[in-house]
């Protein structure tokens, strides 16, 4: 790719990260009581 | 310690390979880094010798073009990967727009880059079945066709200039 000529060298420091953080699924927790319905 | 020149990515054009093998990945057009869900890439230095002796982008690079990941800050730039192939039967590719970050070579279109991660991809319409895996990286996924491509061009060009990172 074409980007030109370099024109200096500079320091990124994002405050936030830049890489999406995925949000964890919450499974619900399996109930040892639960009534078993045919299904 | 020196304080960083910005405290926000820098925002670039690119284009990618879609990998179609047992999980649907980001390539990249020219070589062959894959791009990994939730981890950003990290340049390195491909000149010949010079692994482990320096960390990428150097400037000057011994190697020519010079080291880091590639982003363009003008969209026609990556018009020659797109559309040779933006049709039915070509490669599959797509575009979208990079977050650049680390140490970072600016040049007169764009950067060089050492940390990279995509922003948001734009697939073609005909490529549309790898939208839903292409969610794995947790960024937008927007499928465009030949028609509607240039005002979603547009509309992000405009999120950009308005929102964080560097002015298009």
């Amino acid at each position: 790719m074409e980007i030109g000529e370099p024109q200096r060298k500079i320091t990124v420091e994002p405050v936030e990260d830049p890489v999406p953080t995925r949000e964890p699924v919450e499974v619900p927790a399996e109930d040892p009581d639960r009534e078993l319905v045919p299904g | 310690m020196n304080a960083p020149d910005y405290a926000s990515p820098l925002v670039g054009w690119r284009a990618w390979r879609i990998l179609d093998g047992e999980v649907v990945r980001l390539r990249s057009a020219v070589y062959e880094a894959v791009w990994e869900p939730g981890s950003p890439l990290e340049a390195v230095c491909r000149a010949p010798g010079s692994y482990e002796k320096h960390e990428s982008p150097c400037d000057p690079c011994p190697h020519n073009p010079g080291c880091g990941i590639y982003s363009s800050t003008d969209v026609q730039k990556i018009r020659q990967y797109l559309l040779p192939n933006w049709k039915p039967g070509g490669a599959k590719m797509l575009f979208g727009l990079l977050n650049s970050w680390g140490t970072v070579v600016e040049c007169s279109t764009g950067y060089r880059a050492q940390y990279a991660y995509p922003r948001c991809l734009f697939l073609p319409c005909d490529s549309h079945e790898y939208a839903r895996e292409l969610e794995d990286y947790g960024v937008p996924v927007e499928c465009v066709g030949e028609q509607d491509r240039f005002l979603a061009l547009l509309r992000v060009a405009r999120e950009i200039e308005h929102g964080r990172g560097s002015p298009l």
